[in-house]
């Protein structure tokens, strides 16, 4: 049964994750790359050339986290494709208490993100392995992989249960969302002229710190995602 | 009697648009159920209240002797069920869909499936999105019945099937019967098809029961009349009911009854009235149908004005 849902996930998935995949093992494989160009226009300057590398590995570690969440949104949208299609009719006739469903669901949406954390891990290993570093600088691509598979699964677990709803409950979300992205901040500052505190609020820095900074549900998606570092 | 099928003052709504006000009915266990009623008038609806895909405001369902939706896994086990429209995953092909189908049920019967297969003349590495509507009818009633169910339920099953198709279909669902003793509950608007071999009938309007009865009592009540010097005689008060009354071809004197609860020694009663029964017809359940119809929505609107 669970290998079933699995076959069933990956053939609603595999032609948006052909892509995914492919970035997955090319951008640590790219990472690694950049690190020849660097240690090799400064092979006279040791610490030069080691800055550089890091240098390098900032910049390609911006795009780990963008993957990891397009990755997992792409494995938890196609989780529930098929059933949204017939209006859960076939899902609903199966002889399967619904939590359990999901659960199963959900563990073959885990595997097909691991499995992507797999070709992640393998370009990020081979990129270690063929990075011509300076002293002082290692390769990191298990504690990335790890990183990478996380981030990757808390965007897959959002996605997940945003798709399992009705598009009327992902249209209120995301409308949810947007509004508050739009209209949050002009509306504080103008409730702020009739009560002050108010209008002190910054949104950007209230969600930031909620979401992002102090262990929050997206904190993962920050820190150092870097493939070579000391 | 027992009971495949249960219903106890069943009731959902729909917001204000459509509702199912306490709906009782009783499928008996090894019936083969014909479930009837024009578009919108809830089979759907009931039948998806019996899968557990809705669960009802109030009341109690109870099939194959389980509550439902609390015990619905294992029902749905030994459950059958085609739905109104196809449900299944169009990129799979007929062999993947059978897997996955295969993999949830314990019941489930691979040889059978396999003799299904050929008999209904499909093939295992067609796609399901390039099958014609009949192949893809044929489909899912073979995965409803390798699942070796003792109840069936079919939504509008034959619904836009060529005649050849429906009868391949058809005739399979009945071999499976006559071997198993299953349950069938039917719904569909072809009551001519319904009348060979449903036993039951119920039949369905604006979410509440009209009759439900066995198919041979329900035939051999109705009656249409043709009547001589019927007009002004007053209908209540006699022991059959009138469906509906009108003037027979526009000759004055005569008059067309259809009634409900017809037997013979009534027509003494009429001619003791001075009316003279010229003929007695027995109607088909599809017109038994449309007239008890017609009946039941005068007399609603009746109490509505009231």
């Amino acid at each position: 049964m669970s290998m079933q849902m699995l076959k069933l996930h990956w053939r609603a998935a595999r032609w948006p994750m052909l892509p995914v995949l492919v970035a997955a093992f090319g951008l640590p494989l790219m990472a690694g790359w950049s690190t020849w160009e660097a240690s090799g226009a400064a092979d006279s300057l040791e610490a030069t050339s080691a800055w550089s590398v890091i240098d390098g590995a900032a910049i390609w570690g911006l795009g780990f986290p963008v993957l990891a969440a397009i990755a997992g949104a792409v494995i938890g949208l196609c989780a529930w494709t098929w059933d949204h299609r017939h209006d859960h009719i076939y899902a609903l006739s199966l002889p399967i208490a619904r939590w359990k469903y999901v659960a199963i669901k959900f563990g073959g949406g885990t595997i097909l993100v691991a499995a992507t954390t797999g070709v992640f891990a393998l370009g990020a290993g081979l990129s270690s392995l063929l990075a011509d570093l300076p002293v002082g600088i290692r390769g990191y691509p298990g504690n990335l992989s790890i990183h990478f598979f996380v981030a990757t699964q808390t965007a897959f677990a959002l996605l997940f249960a945003l798709a399992s709803g009705t598009m009327r409950t992902a249209t209120i979300f995301i409308g949810a969302v947007f509004a508050l992205v739009i209209a949050g901040q002009p509306t504080l500052d103008l409730l702020g002229g009739f009560w002050a505190p108010i209008g002190a609020i910054d949104l950007g820095q209230l969600a930031h710190s909620l979401l992002i900074e102090n262990d929050g549900p997206l904190s993962i998606f920050s820190g150092n995602w870097m493939l070579f570092d000391v | 009697m027992i009971h495949a099928i249960e219903f106890d003052d069943v009731t959902w709504r729909a917001g204000n648009d459509f509702s199912i006000e306490k709906l009782t009915l009783r499928v008996p266990q090894g019936s083969i159920y014909g479930f009837l009623g024009p578009n919108g008038a809830g089979k759907s609806t009931t039948i998806r209240l019996m899968m557990g895909m809705m669960k009802p405001e109030g009341g109690d369902i109870r099939m194959l002797g389980e509550s439902v939706p609390r015990a619905l896994p294992r029902v749905l086990q030994r459950v059958g069920y085609v739905p109104e429209r196809p449900h299944l995953f169009s990129r799979l092909t007929v062999k993947e869909a059978i897997d996955v189908h295969a993999s949830f049920h314990h019941r489930w019967d691979a040889l059978w499936a396999t003799e299904l297969l050929e008999r209904l003349d499909l093939r295992p590495d067609q796609q399901i999105r390039r099958m014609s509507k009949g192949q893809t009818g044929k489909l899912m009633m073979l995965l409803a019945l390798a699942v070796r169910p003792h109840l069936l339920i079919l939504d509008e099953p034959t619904d836009g099937l060529d005649p050849v198709i429906r009868r391949d279909v058809m005739t399979t669902v009945l071999d499976y019967v006559a071997e198993t003793d299953a349950t069938i509950f039917i719904s569909s608007h072809l009551v001519h098809e319904l009348e060979r071999f449903c036993d039951w009938v119920g039949v369905i309007d604006r979410g509440a029961l009209i009759t439900e009865v066995p198919v041979q009592e329900f035939k051999r009540g109705i009656k249409r009349l043709r009547l001589l010097n019927a007009r002004g005689i007053p209908a209540n008060g006699t022991p059959f009911s009138l469906l509906d009354r009108i003037p027979a071809n526009g000759i004055r004197s005569c008059e067309e009854w259809v009634v409900h609860g017809w037997e013979g020694p009534h027509r003494a009663l009429l001619e003791e009235a001075g009316v003279t029964v010229q003929e007695v017809v027995d109607l088909d359940l599809e017109e038994g149908f449309v007239e008890l119809l017609k009946s039941v929505r005068i007399q609603n609107s009746r109490e509505d004005d009231r």
